[in-house]
């Protein structure tokens, strides 16, 4: 098992099987936080593969690797934020950078991107994991540090949200 | 009929997955130890013995100074505060994790 071999023998190999195989998660949720900003989601990505590998004797199995490794990237996330609010608060000259709040402008290009921006973070979260990555609601919930019922009503209010953008663009098609 | 919003999720997915950020990683990853596994854990068991046999002492020394002196306390946590970063610098977290969650409950700050 690849767990076992990094943990007992610090195969480094072994390791970076398991970045190739659970990069495609936990990269591609980064970049849909961070709204295309590609380069700072592997910054993270990168980061949250680090700490994995500092902390994977920790790693009790309670729940999958790709869980596990989504929960350290969602607080590399919030760590960015906090990061980033305490930089914009020092220096007036630059703003937060957050997610364009253009709500429900539809475009041409990147639908979702573009419709996932309209929503709040924790419902773009919610609904990447369990629409894009499979989650299930317990294992999303798990991740983002939440109640299940919260988890849920994120995702049925970003549903609803996505919906009328969806509805929005067409009827400007039309 | 589908769900547009599941249709939107599949028809643009966002896995990106190659060789160079799997280098990049492995790149960064601080030199491989050097100790073996059963010296390591070992080390920690040592460490960790150590540490609970320091508090005892030292909440035994405490309770014989009249467990209410601020001085003594103080110079307590002096020596402790340090050897518990020590600690938990060298051994990892002393606290397991699924126990430190206890004292954690209720949602994370999402903005």
């Amino acid at each position: 098992m690849l767990i076992a071999r990094v943990v007992h023998d610090d195969d480094r190999a072994a390791f970076g099987e398991l970045v190739r195989r659970h990069q495609p998660v936990v990269r591609g949720f980064l970049r849909r936080m961070l709204a295309g900003k590609s380069d700072l989601a592997d910054d993270l990505a990168q980061e949250t593969f680090m700490k994995a590998h500092r902390a994977m004797r920790g790693f009790r199995g309670g729940a999958t690797l790709p869980v596990w490794l989504c929960a350290i990237a969602a607080n590399e996330l919030r760590a960015e934020w906090r990061r980033r609010k305490r930089r914009a608060e020092f220096n007036d000259d630059e703003a937060v950078d957050t997610v364009p709040a253009n709500v429900l402008e539809p475009g041409d290009q990147r639908d979702l991107e573009r419709g996932l921006a309209g929503l709040s973070e924790v419902q773009r979260a919610a609904l990447v994991l369990c629409f894009e990555h499979g989650f299930t609601h317990e294992e999303a919930a798990g991740i983002l540090g939440c109640p299940v019922g919260t988890l849920k009503s994120h995702v049925s209010r970003g549903k609803v949200r996505l919906r009328e953008w969806l509805e929005h663009k067409r009827s400007e098609h039309e | 009929m589908s769900d547009p919003v599941d249709d939107l999720f599949q028809n643009d997915p966002l896995r990106p997955r190659d060789a160079d950020f799997t280098r990049r990683v492995l790149a960064v990853l601080p030199p491989r130890s050097r100790r073996t596994a059963g010296r390591r854990r070992s080390f920690e068991l040592a460490t960790r013995c150590t540490l609970a046999l320091a508090f005892l002492a030292a909440a035994q020394r405490w309770y014989v100074a009249g467990a209410g002196s601020a001085e003594t306390l103080l110079a307590l946590l002096l020596f402790l505060v340090p050897a518990l970063a020590a600690a938990s610098r060298l051994c990892g977290p002393l606290i397991p994790r699924y126990l430190w969650r206890v004292f954690r409950p209720g949602s994370r700050n999402w903005r």
